[in-house]
């Protein structure tokens, strides 16, 4: 899987199906391991994400006053 | 030695204090009615209000007859007069002697209510055109003035949220403001999820640039849902009826933008608790059927995930605490039931029921490309064994 640029409301859109999914219970037990281990790794993911906490502003004309760098 | 006065000294020190100086006298003063009270005495008494500040002010009767109209909340006027002070509530106020229609500002009323009412009939305030704001965005466009505390404000409140943030810079009061202010907003085409146009608090003169059509057209324009918090809460721009969501306030329109981190990280939370309550109640509910699992998941497999699991509830639990904790000891305990019943299920226990396992020299076969076409496998029996040949492979559709 590929989930280098995987966007923080993506996984929280797919986390969400995931989640709703798992709480039907319709699913296989292998389906539901599968869909289990994602769910699982799309919370670290976003938790990631969360905490990386990197913010990145930029200007459209280039010019940023100094307090906001 | 510190004079103590009475609270009477003290007013009529201050009323003595105002009312001799000269640049308080024959003064012109601007702003809006308010709180108007035609007094039974003929004393108009009223409030005289602008954005930010409010005085009191009163017209006595005897100055009143030729004011030539009748004054009416929400009026703008101009009022002459005098300085002084109502001794008994120690009150500041403008005395009157005359009051005149303030008719630039009419004026410009009239084009706001014009503008307002082309536009209304265009279709660019209709309700059905309201865009929804993204859930979570990941760029976000702010159309401001680079030095105002509105963007300050905006990034406050976005905090440690990970979103790209980008600043459209904007002249937002004075000449050419309308043009910069569209052009900022046009610019943001193609590059942001949702667009927060916004402005601090200001004069109705400074903040009269977001009344503009090219400003209104911009943000009806824009392709993605904009956000507008233009001044103060009392003030309505017609680029707040344009835009997709009105806030009050820049820091309003901030929380509108974006989600709460705490909240986020807390459902995140929850959304894991949940998968494993989930994966529980199905382990149980399918444990007796464990034993047709021999495909895919081996039961040293589901011993693993299990245990894992059961790691990972510890330390859900010690992250929320309390009551959420005890919840969890009830999935453990079912958790416990659920490993007996696979440990109940090994794969003697699958051979028995007429399953076999069957394996080259690498190992065990899960899927076909394990084994090539004419390789010899060994096919373990409930009792015995078989050295097979493959004739034949097909692939199914394998979810893992």
């Amino acid at each position: 899987m590929s989930e280098r640029e995987v966007g923080l409301e993506e996984a929280l859109d797919d986390l969400e199906r995931i989640v709703a999914k798992l709480e039907e219970g319709k699913l296989s037990l292998e389906e539901s391991l599968v869909l289990f281990e994602k769910g699982t790794m799309l919370v670290r993911l976003c938790q990631g994400k969360l905490e990386k906490a990197e913010k990145r502003i930029e200007s459209l004309t280039g010019e940023l006053p100094s307090d906001l760098g | 030695m510190t004079q103590v006065f009475t609270v009477t000294e003290l007013n009529e020190r201050i009323r003595d204090r105002l009312e001799n100086d000269p640049r308080l006298h024959d003064l012109w003063a601007r702003g809006e009615v308010s709180n108007f009270v035609y007094h039974r005495s003929g004393h108009r008494y009223f409030t005289l209000k602008d954005m930010d500040s409010q005085l009191s002010c009163v017209l006595f009767k005897n100055q009143g007859h030729d004011i030539g109209f009748e004054l009416e909340n929400g009026q703008n006027i101009l009022v002459f007069g005098d300085v002084g002070v109502y001794r008994p509530q120690g009150r500041v106020q403008l005395v009157a002697r005359g009051i005149k229609r303030d008719e630039g500002l009419g004026f410009r009323h009239l084009q706001f209510e014009a503008l307002k009412k082309k536009l209304d009939l265009e279709g660019l305030f209709a309700v059905e055109r309201k865009r929804a704001l993204p859930k979570y965005p990941s760029r976000i466009g702010i159309v401001t003035s680079p030095q105002g505390a509105a963007l300050r404000d905006v990034l406050r409140i976005i905090g440690a949220y990970p979103v790209q943030i980008i600043l459209s810079p904007a002249q937002v009061q004075g000449e050419g403001a309308e043009e910069s202010i569209a052009l900022a907003v046009r610019s943001l085409r193609g590059r942001a999820d949702v667009v927060i146009v916004c402005r601090g608090g200001g004069s109705v003169e400074d903040l009269w640039c977001f009344n503009s059509e090219v400003v209104a057209r911009a943000i009806f324009e824009c392709d993605s849902p904009v956000i507008s918090a233009i001044g103060h809460e009392t003030d309505v721009t017609i680029a707040d009826f344009v835009a997709d969501v009105r806030a009050p306030t820049p820091t309003a329109a901030a929380k509108m933008a974006v989600p709460e981190m705490e909240e986020l990280k807390s459902w995140l939370i929850q959304a894991e608790i949940r998968m494993v309550r989930a994966l529980w109640s199905d382990l149980e509910r399918k444990g007796e059927r464990l034993e047709y699992l021999s495909r895919s998941i081996s039961a040293r497999k589901m011993y693993s995930l299990a245990a894992e699991a059961r790691q990972r509830l510890d330390f859900l639990g010690e992250r929320l605490g309390g009551a959420a904790a005890g919840k969890l000891e009830g999935l453990m305990g079912r958790l416990d039931l659920a490993e007996c019943r696979l440990a109940a299920v090994g794969p003697q226990a699958t051979l028995s029921r007429g399953y076999a396992l069957a394996r080259t020299r690498r190992g065990l076969l899960l899927r076909s490309e394990d084994a090539e076409p004419g390789e010899v496998l060994e096919l373990i029996l409930a009792k015995g064994r078989l050295l097979c040949r493959v004739l034949e492979s097909e692939d199914t559709e394998e979810s893992h």
